[in-house]
């Protein structure tokens, strides 16, 4: 078995035998698992680790009550998760950019205004968010043709689809060459994952595909909550083996 | 030869001894080597299985949980840094105004005891 996975089981199962509430116990499993990874790198002599330096790694720490004397036993609260706040704030930014790139951009460049055709008003704007429908907006009451306050309403337009691609992509490519996006930076916090500096594209896609149709986000935070008992993690953070770390 | 009133032989009592002399001085340890650099735990462990393998109890069960407490005492800082392709990040500590400042104070406490022991072990 690979060395990382070897590391990886046995921490999972360390934190899950702790008790340990959230986050300290995901805290505490990534020290353990880089403490584990480091021993592994030292006893292979600079080589790269194997199976068997793992497996030895994992012996040198004792029996599981060491282990947890020694990582789980005594928690501090201090934790590496971002807060919410920090979080929605970067999520914002990210919508807002993401919001003007494909408004304007797509909008105008490439799917512009066949959904505005038959619309005489002063005012049309399709705003494409992700999902399967379109956002216009217009000066054009859709009862009575009158040119009166904005309307919003929801239209189906293929070129959502390409929004709702355009989001992940943004997400994904950034995360997994910069660790973070525009709104992560401006907040101050980044993408870890437990496999290296920045999550795989793979880590980066199984992480962000709640946020192409928000209401999965709902539900991915809700079943984060109800698995891990904290309510800054994301199930998908948990299942792509990453965190929101502050910087 | 096991003595009476001792658990096992008189060496193993001195050993025991030995062992709660570094237990005690374990904090001071690692103050002053994360008031050099900081660094992570492994790295942490294993200057001071280099530099006090006899004294000090270079291990998981003592280091681990004494920078945990040290953070919550605000005496350390950590961060998470990234470190290359395919390597776990690691959690780095580093010493808080707070931890420099106490530092400072164990030093003094411990050049203290050092002269006065030196003092009686020498008969003065």
């Amino acid at each position: 078995m690979d060395p990382k996975t070897l590391i990886e089981n046995y921490a999972d199962d360390a934190a899950r035998r702790s008790g340990l509430p959230e986050p300290e116990r995901t805290e505490a499993r990534h020290e353990l698992v880089s403490h584990l990874y480091e021993k592994a790198r030292a006893l292979a002599e600079g080589e790269e680790p194997a199976g068997e330096h793992a497996k030895a790694a994992i012996k040198s720490l004792g029996s599981r009550i060491d282990v947890h004397r020694a990582f789980f036993g005594s928690y501090t609260g201090a934790h590496p998760a971002s807060s919410w706040g920090r979080r929605f704030g970067a999520f914002a930014v990210d919508v807002l950019v993401m919001l003007i790139a494909t408004t304007f951009i797509v909008g105008f460049f490439i799917a512009p205004v066949e959904a505005c055709d038959d619309i005489d008003a002063q005012l049309c704007l399709i705003m494409n968010v992700p999902g399967p429908v379109s956002f216009q907006l217009t000066n054009e009451s859709p009862e009575t043709g009158d040119l009166d306050a904005f309307h919003v309403r929801a239209v189906h337009n293929m070129h959502s689809y390409v929004t709702s691609l355009a989001f992940l992509a943004y997400f994904v490519v950034l995360e997994a060459s910069w660790g973070r996006t525009l709104g992560k930076q401006a907040f101050g916090i980044r993408v870890l994952s437990m496999r290296g500096p920045f999550p795989s594209f793979l880590q980066g896609l199984g992480r962000n595909l709640a946020k192409i149709v928000f209401p999965l986000l709902l539900l991915d935070w809700l079943l984060g909550w109800a698995a891990s008992g904290d309510k800054r993690l994301r199930i998908s953070d948990i299942l792509a083996k990453t965190m929101v770390a502050r910087n | 030869m096991r003595h009476k009133g001792f658990e096992g032989t008189l060496e193993d009592d001195a050993q025991k001894w030995g062992r709660e002399f570094g237990r005690g001085s374990t904090r001071l340890a690692l103050l002053a080597l994360l008031d050099r650099k900081e660094s992570y735990g492994y790295q942490i462990l294993a200057d001071l299985k280099q530099r006090a393998i006899h004294t000090l109890p270079a291990t998981e069960a003592a280091v681990y949980p004494m920078l945990k407490d040290l953070e919550k005492k605000g005496l350390l800082e950590a961060e998470w840094k990234a470190v290359a392709d395919g390597v776990p990040p690691r959690k780095y500590y580093r010493l808080t105004e707070q931890g420099t400042a106490h530092l400072a104070l164990l030093k003094e406490a411990w050049t203290q005891y050092r002269k006065e022991m030196e003092r009686i072990l020498k008969g003065d």
